[in-house]
């Protein structure tokens, strides 16, 4: 007995950067608790939140991610105890810097999701989905910066008059 | 030669009309610093792409920061696409479009250089053509504009060239005074613009008076150096060795900003831009002042040290150029002395030179 | 003033106390200056000290500028406030130690913002905008200073002082955008910024790995973005606002924008302000328990 999921015109591409020992884990809990979920989400796991470097976050954007989630262990829990209090600090000033670029920093979310919060996984995962389906496909990271040479793939007349 | 009188404040509907006619449009334009940029922002004059409803600056400020090198060889451009499957890979050409384009207000200096791009692009000397560049070179007409007002930086007649050289133009301008211009049509091209131009000109403008006008703005430029005994000095290789290159190349920081506004310079590199399994093979601007310009595979770099690198660009300029290509290497528009953040200059390599070469 | 600096400078050098003296020299054209590398002790008479003396020279001790290749023992060093703060950070970063270096301080009043903009005097017309509410104008740390050396007080919050950060904090995310879109696109990548920057010592930079490619060497927009971004990114907590990078830029982008508002958020966030102190750790290197988490889910 699972939730309707609905699919619409515009499914957005989120990304999730997780840690193995939290967050990854709780999303593995809510598989084998065979939860429903939105399907958006493509999970790359780092051993740590202290791992993810805002690097990956740009470059998430520049492959096409409408949406890009960062979650690891709740402070005081990191597996590697500190850790996350360093992704914290980092991702206080990353996230300033795209609000300064004026990139919608509605579009990345950072949550503390522990290996028994399957619960909130679902409910972070779906919520996101849903505002960034809301917010429509990203408009800084359009087709034309994404992908800046496929205009010239389009059958053009060579020679102009 | 046609010769004629355009007035100084119809260059606007001038520019209209070119748009008019479907041209492609690129003029000088003048983004002025705001009260709201605060103080460390800067008057901005750059040629641009003349969009409608925007005013565009031709004959107003010395020297566009860009030149026109990026129009005709692009700053970033790809040069085919690919697609892998298994082990075969597909070519998938890509389609440039190659609008026929105008460049108003453009400077002698500047007009000057697309000669030297041109001998390293087209198949004039090793035979082998780019035709990007080719393609866009053709179809690309000159509107040069004669300069006015050189600034302390400028050194074009110590390299053959004069503010008012007409080398490299289809079309050129000269003020003559009050709010007139002499134009002379230099070449087939010129004609064709001419002729979009024609309810603007008249008359038959005034020789006498441009040549008047032009000499009197050489006498303006304060730079002057002896170019003449340089390629024979530097092609004693004894002073490849020099004390001197270290001496002025020390401060060098390799940042880069001399080649990427000189309007001569033209080294690139090319890398493959992967996503997954597609991907395009993209051609872009490069400096020979980067570290690891020539930095080999096995970790050597025959120019290790940033000084060595100013000497390599130096010989380039003046040496390599005109043995190779016959053509000079250095227009003397002196962006690089304006824009190098240590004040590196490079006419001070060649009076050094001139003062080693005279012993 | 000057005169005393040139006569300690020729003492080091005599003595070999120092390898070289890194000062600042007339330049090429009567409005600029431009850096040198004195060795000998008579050409001591080449250092001179004014408000066109812009150039941040702690610049020539990073090791990406062939510091650690040159075998100087000991450097002098002219510096001005905000060099001997670029200093501070380097050492406190262990790029340099500080038995490396010996400072020259002097006072300074202030900068201009560009060579064009000199006209023979400094004043409100062409003054950089980081020396409005300078604290360091008497410099901090030095080791050898022309005169008395006033207490100062440098408790201060960081503040920034280009308005354009204000303008453009005022303006919605798209507008935003829009004004860093149109100026990038003149960015060509040439990493004029990087150069020179006091502080990018990467041995290879992030922008030059190409297995994998992070960074598009590229000009297009996803290129441009990707670089700017990351060298903020890569300074917050480390840049000490010398604004070189906007400087230093040919098609004068004010890159450093980004920089005053990543200091900006260390100060509000953390109460770190750069080059301050040989001591204080960088704030993204050390964390408290109770640090800001409100935007954390």
């Amino acid at each position: 007995m699972g939730k309707k999921i609905e699919r619409h015109a515009f499914e957005p591409k989120i990304m999730a950067f997780v840690c193995k020992w939290c967050t990854y884990s709780g999303a593995d809990l809510a598989g084998t608790s065979r939860m429903d979920y939105s399907p958006n989400v493509r999970m790359v796991r780092l051993p740590c939140s202290g791992r993810i470097d805002p690097q990956f976050m740009i470059k998430a954007f520049e492959q096409g991610a409408d949406g890009v989630v960062v979650s690891g262990c709740h402070p005081g829990d990191c597996h590697y105890n500190e850790g996350n209090y360093y992704a914290r600090r980092r991702n206080t000033a990353f996230r300033e810097l795209m609000d300064f670029n004026g990139i919608d920093i509605e579009r990345i979310e950072f949550s503390w999701i522990s290996a028994a919060e399957a619960i909130k996984w679902t409910e972070v995962i779906d919520n996101f989905t849903d505002k960034v389906r809301e917010l429509g496909p990203h408009a800084q990271y359009s087709d034309d910066v994404v992908d800046p040479y496929a205009e010239f793939l389009v059958q053009k007349d060579q020679e102009t008059a | 030669m046609r010769t004629a009188t355009i007035q100084k404040s119809d260059l606007g509907k001038a520019i209209d009309l070119l748009v008019q006619a479907d041209l492609r449009v690129i003029a000088p334009r003048l983004q002025p610093r705001l009260e709201e940029d605060g103080p460390d922002a800067i008057d901005v004059l750059t040629l641009v792409e003349v969009k409608s409803g925007e005013n565009h600056q031709v004959g107003e400020g010395l020297l566009p920061l860009n030149g026109v090198k990026e129009f005709l060889f692009a700053k970033h451009e790809p040069l085919f696409a690919y697609e892998k499957r298994g082990k075969k890979i597909d070519i998938i050409p890509v389609h440039h479009e190659y609008p026929r384009t105008v460049i108003v207000g453009v400077r002698p200096c500047d007009a000057a250089s697309i000669a030297s791009l041109n001998a390293v692009f087209s198949d004039a000397n090793a035979g082998f053509e780019d035709p990007f560049f080719t393609r866009r070179r053709e179809r690309t007409t000159i509107v040069t504009y004669s300069c006015t007002a050189p600034d302390a930086s400028c050194f074009c007649t110590s390299v053959d060239l004069a503010p008012d050289s007409s080398r490299g133009s289809d079309l050129h301008f000269t003020e003559i005074g009050g709010d007139l211009i002499h134009v002379e049509v230099l070449t087939e091209a010129g004609e064709a613009i001419a002729n979009l131009l024609e309810s603007l000109l008249e008359g038959e403008g005034d020789q006498q008076q441009r040549e008047k006008a032009g000499a009197a703005v050489k006498e303006k430029l304060t730079r002057i150096r002896d170019a003449a005994p340089i390629k024979d000095w530097l092609d004693n290789l004894d002073n490849f060795d020099d004390e001197m290159w270290e001496r002025l190349g020390e401060k060098c920081i390799g940042c880069g900003s001399c080649t990427f506004l000189c309007p001569t310079c033209h080294c690139f590199d090319i890398v493959d831009e992967n996503k997954g399994s597609k991907g395009y093979r993209v051609k872009f601007w490069d400096s020979c002042q980067f570290d690891h310009f020539t930095l080999h595979a096995s970790g050597h770099n025959p120019r290790d040290w940033q000084y060595k690198r100013y000497r390599n660009r130096f010989n380039c300029k003046f040496k390599i150029y005109p043995e190779k290509f016959e053509q000079q290497g250095c227009v003397g528009c002196g962006r690089c002395i304006r824009g190098c953040p240590v004040n590196l200059d490079i006419t001070e390599y060649m009076a050094e030179v001139a003062a080693k070469a005279a012993g | 003033m000057i005169e005393q600096i040139r006569n300690q400078a020729r003492q080091l050098l005599e003595n070999g106390e120092v390898d070289v003296v890194i000062g600042y020299a007339e330049g090429s054209d009567p409005s600029r200056t431009t850096p040198v590398f004195v060795r000998k002790p008579e050409d001591v008479d080449r250092l001179i000290y004014d408000a066109r003396c812009i150039n941040s020279l702690p610049l020539y001790l990073n090791k990406r500028h062939e510091y650690t290749k040159k075998g100087w023992k000991k450097t002098g060093i002219i510096g001005k406030g905000c060099d001997i703060r670029a200093i501070t950070q380097l050492i406190a970063e262990n790029q340099l130690r500080r038995d490396e270096v010996y400072i020259l301080g002097v006072p300074c009043e202030g900068v201009v913002s560009h060579f064009e903009k000199w006209d023979g005097s400094l004043h409100d017309g062409n003054r950089a905008s980081k020396c409005t509410d300078c604290d360091v104008m008497i410099p901090l740390d030095t080791d050898f200073f022309p005169g008395e050396k006033p207490e100062v007080d440098r408790s201060g919050p960081y503040k920034v002082t280009s308005p354009k950060v204000a303008n453009l904090m005022g303006m919605e995310n798209d507008q935003r955008f829009a004004f860093w879109r149109d100026d990038f696109d003149r960015c060509f990548k040439c990493y004029a910024c990087r150069e020179v920057c006091p502080h990018c010592s990467c041995n290879v930079c992030i922008t030059d790995e190409t297995t994998p490619s992070w960074i598009d060497p590229a000009a297009h927009k996803k290129g441009v973005f990707s670089w700017h971004l990351t060298r903020a990114m890569h300074l917050v907590g480390r840049c000490t606002g010398c604004g070189e990078c906007t400087r230093a830029c040919p098609m004068d982008i004010q890159v450093d924008l980004f920089n005053q508002r990543m200091k900006e958020i260390v100060q509000e966030n953390y109460g770190y302000k750069s080059g301050y102190s040989l001591e204080e750790k960088h704030p993204l290197i050390t964390y408290k328990v109770d640090d800001r988490e409100d935007f954390i889910k």
